[in-house]
């Protein structure tokens, strides 16, 4: 007797220890005088615990929270607290006891018709059916869901969660971009509703549809987005399912130490939570990536590692995986014997899942395998059962559309036949026509062919003649040049002779000085000539600009020794006028004969010279002054007479006024062509 | 203290008018006069004049290699080109190759003397047509070692102003500086051709032993 009292006490001790044990860390609900009020303070508390993921005390919480409300009559609040504990425990990977608070909850939720509840609990259903990878279920609450958008707030989490859902479901129907649709509705709502935790889902949902559309590297960036979204909420238990899924990633593309990496890490996190689901998939995927390296001793270890975690918490996904992986490597290996149990438990699951592809690839394995054991009859056992299912995926579903498909072919093949005929009637007298055209046409292109050659030809003659000329014209200016050279420097020593003649003598005015000094100055102006004509062959010095350029560096030189302040103006362009090089020659020397004039004659102080161009019009103003001169009188002047010559010779007007005491002005105009 | 002077022109009229002329004056002293350019390291190394009155154009070596050969081994003594047209690239080519200046053949009676004294004191005339020549070479030079002499903004300012034709009073005038300003700027874009010179003449000469 006091045995089973000391027992019953200490299990007393032990539930109240324990009730204890939680209760100590709830705050104290009896401050709280309505009972709704306390029961949303519940709830509240309860959704703190999972986000800390202190997922047994947050049932504790909800459970709490639920008699509450079922004492109290709260029905809707059993409800939610239903859908709470069913939540944690999902979270808790503990699916069943999900879907069977899930199943409490629904029926308040309909016989109360708790519309939104209804799409809560839907929405944990399918997130629930989904990680079960139970595709046909999950469809079942996917049309339900698509019935209830219209009666849910568009900006809302749960119109956002249903469009994921919808996402998930196209991409099961293989219509990715509609899937893809879906989830970027989805997205920006909980972007909006800053959701991290459903927005990094959307990233994960997004990167599994790019996957089957063979976007590989775009797939990878959002889960990496996913990943650093779960790292900075500290979710650690998404961010392993993350490294999960980029460990995939780099596996298919054959990037087998990122994957290491990256699946590692998961590793850890998943022993850290003490979460088996990741622990499977991380052997799993480390048994691979041995598998691959062909570091099979390691792979085995890993491979037996994710399999005995998997029957433990009956994973199925994973354990087909595993299982598959395992005796693949040992058939690989030349090891049957080993392989048998693996494959065999690989079939049997597939077969329990009613996932026909497994099923197919199960059957074929052991088939081979059984071959490889010499266990005939077994082999073609399996080998039936694997033409069945793989026929049968062929008439079952697909059998229907075949006869369909059939059907619609034969009326399109005929009505293309149709219009194949039409096709081929008008295109026979296409080429009819086509050959007229044709002989025109290469008639034509023969005659344009030989013009253009004739053309080429011609073109070739003129540019060889063309650098002919310019050839001659280099020479002619060198043999000019050169002629140049040696009589100017003959003309220079008779300059500096008589120069030198001049200041041997005193100073005087003497008849030799006299005679010296117009030696001294003639040749001078022979020099000056010379250089002048010179510099006129220069093809270089074509243009008119050129030409400015030599007036005004004569003006400086001529006027600036005399302290004579000028001006030299330019106006318009000149780049448009082109004087051929008699009319250059006339224009320049004209220039310099008045310019001389001025400069010695007429005792100015100031000069102006102004250039103008206008449309077709060459301008020359010159205008100094200085004394001037009487009209009348130096009519027959030899430089005023030159200077008239000259405009003639230019088809120039010319008009110089002037004026004793008054100064000179000298207007030119020629016209350029 | 007398300038020594040496002269080289193959045109003996010219050339016995240039000794007249250097003789006569009354600071200058002539030191030698030769047709050729043949031997001119010994003659320069020898007489060690002051003033070299170069001619471009002569048999055998011309003016411009003549001055490279000093220049090798003599950087004070002043070079002056003599020339008839000062639109020859030769002229250009003579101040690469180190001449400190040149003077047009028609102005040798009237401007020689003073020359002679400007480049003693380190002036360099520039006429418009070295000028245009300059920058239609900067414009030309394609290869980062012939590059735009790195002439400052200012100085590309005073080259442009004088290729076209402007003098150095209208220069002065237009840039609102001096002329004396001017003439140094003149002095420093010569010295810079100069040195341009020097560099191009070491990658050749590199480029050739490398060759």
């Amino acid at each position: 007797m006091t045995a089973y009292v000391k027992k019953s006490l200490f299990f007393l001790a032990v539930i109240f220890y324990a009730h204890f044990k939680i209760n100590a860390q709830q705050p104290d609900w009896s401050k709280y005088t309505d009972k709704k009020e306390q029961i949303i303070a519940i709830q509240k508390y309860g959704t703190e615990l999972i986000k800390k993921q202190q997922f047994d005390q947050a049932i504790a919480v909800f459970k709490t929270g639920l008699s509450d409300s079922q004492q109290a009559s709260l029905d809707s609040f059993s409800c939610s607290n239903l859908l709470n504990l069913a939540s944690a425990y999902r979270y808790k990977s503990n699916f069943d006891s999900a879907l069977h608070y899930l199943k409490n909850a629904k029926q308040t939720a309909y016989l109360k018709n708790y519309v939104i509840l209804q799409a809560l609990i839907q929405i944990e259903t399918y997130g629930i059916f989904n990680r079960l990878g139970k595709a046909d279920s999950a469809a079942l609450v996917i049309s339900v869901l698509k019935d209830m958008v219209p009666k849910l707030d568009s900006n809302g989490k749960e119109r956002a969660r249903i469009e994921m859902y919808l996402g998930h479901d196209d991409k099961h129907k293989a219509k990715y971009s509609d899937a893809l649709a879906h989830y970027y509705k989805a997205l920006r709502t909980f972007t909006y509703l800053n959701d991290s935790l459903n927005e990094g889902n959307i990233y994960i949902s997004l990167a599994n549809v790019l996957v089957y559309l063979g976007e590989q590297g775009k797939a990878l960036s959002y889960h990496q987005q996913a990943a650093a979204l779960f790292t900075k909420m500290g979710r650690k238990y998404e961010l392993a399912n993350e490294l999960i899924n980029i460990t995939d990633m780099y596996y298919t593309s054959n990037r087998l130490d990122s994957a290491e990496t990256s699946v590692k890490q998961a590793l850890e996190i998943g022993q850290e939570l003490n979460e088996k689901v990741l622990q499977t998939y991380a052997y799993l995927h480390l048994g691979n990536i041995y598998n691959l390296r062909k570091k099979f001793t390691e792979a085995e270890k890993y491979f037996l590692q994710s399999i005995s975690i998997g029957e433990t918490i009956g994973m199925g996904a994973s354990l087909l995986e595993s299982y598959q992986g395992l005796g693949e490597m040992y058939m690989a290996q030349q090891q049957p014997a080993k392989a048998t149990p693996y494959l065999e438990k690989h079939l049997a699951l597939a077969k329990q899942d009613e996932d026909k592809e497994e099923i197919i690839e199960a059957s074929l394995n052991l088939s081979q395998n059984e071959f490889a054991l010499h266990h005939f009859d077994k082999a073609y056992t399996y080998q039936k059962l694997y033409s069945t299912y793989k026929d049968s995926t062929y008439t079952e579903s697909t059998g229907k559309n075949m006869a369909e498909m059939e059907s619609r072919y034969q009326a399109e093949k005929k009505e293309k036949e149709i219009i194949l005929l039409k096709k081929d009637q008008q295109l026979s007298q296409l080429n009819l026509q086509k050959q007229k055209n044709f002989r025109i046409g290469a008639i034509i292109f023969l005659s344009m062919l030989l013009l253009i050659g004739l053309l080429a030809i011609n073109r070739y003659r003129v540019v060889q003649r063309a650098k002919r000329l310019i050839e001659m014209e280099k020479i002619r200016n060198n043999i000019a040049r050169d002629l140049h050279d040696d009589i100017g420097s003959t003309l220079t020593s008779i300059n500096i002779l008589s120069k030198v003649a001049l200041q041997q003598q005193p100073a005087g005015g003497t008849m030799m000085d006299t005679n010296m000094q117009k030696i001294k100055d003639r040749s001078a102006t022979i020099m000056e000539s010379m250089s002048d004509i010179i510099w006129a062959i220069n093809p270089q010095n074509d243009t008119v600009e050129q030409m400015i350029f030599r007036m005004k560096e004569f003006t400086a030189e001529i006027l600036e020794p005399l302290n004579i302040n000028y001006t030299f103006k330019e106006e318009g362009d000149f780049s448009i006028l082109k004087l051929d090089i008699r009319k250059r020659k006339d224009f320049y020397l004209l220039f310099k004969e008045a310019l001389n004039n001025a400069a010695k004659y007429s005792h100015c102080n100031n000069v102006q010279i102004q250039l103008l161009q206008n449309q077709h019009l060459l301008q020359l103003t010159l205008t100094d002054d200085g004394n001037g001169f009487n009209k009348a009188e130096v009519k027959k002047g030899n430089g005023l007479n030159n200077m008239y010559e000259r405009a003639v010779a230019m088809e120039a007007t010319i008009s110089i006024d002037s004026s004793p005491g008054k100064g000179t002005s000298i207007l030119l105009s020629v016209p350029i062509t | 203290m007398q300038i020594g002077v040496v002269i080289y022109e193959d045109n003996s009229d010219l050339r016995e008018s240039l000794c007249n002329l250097v003789m006569f004056a009354d600071n200058l002293l002539l030191l030698g006069n030769y047709a050729r350019a043949d031997e001119v390291v010994k003659q320069i190394t020898g007489l060690e004049p002051d003033v070299i009155l170069m001619d471009i154009d002569m048999p055998g070596i011309n003016g411009i290699e003549a001055v490279k050969k000093i220049r090798q081994f003599n950087q004070q003594v002043q070079i002056i080109m003599l020339t008839v047209f000062d639109d020859s690239h030769h002229v250009l080519d003579a101040i690469y190759a180190g001449a400190s200046g040149y003077l047009l053949k028609k102005y040798i009676s009237d401007k020689l003397v003073d020359a002679i004294s400007q480049v003693l004191q380190g002036e360099a005339p520039m006429s418009p047509g070295i000028a245009r020549m300059v920058l239609q070479s900067m414009q030309q030079a394609i290869q980062p070692l012939a590059n735009t002499y790195n002439l400052t903004q200012r100085e590309k300012e005073i080259l442009n102003n004088l290729s076209k034709g402007n003098s150095y009073k209208m220069i002065a005038a237009d840039l609102a500086i001096s002329i004396d300003t001017v003439r140094s700027h003149i002095k420093k874009i010569y010295e810079k051709l100069q040195v341009h010179s020097q560099v191009e003449a070491v990658a050749k000469a590199m480029n050739e032993r490398l060759v």
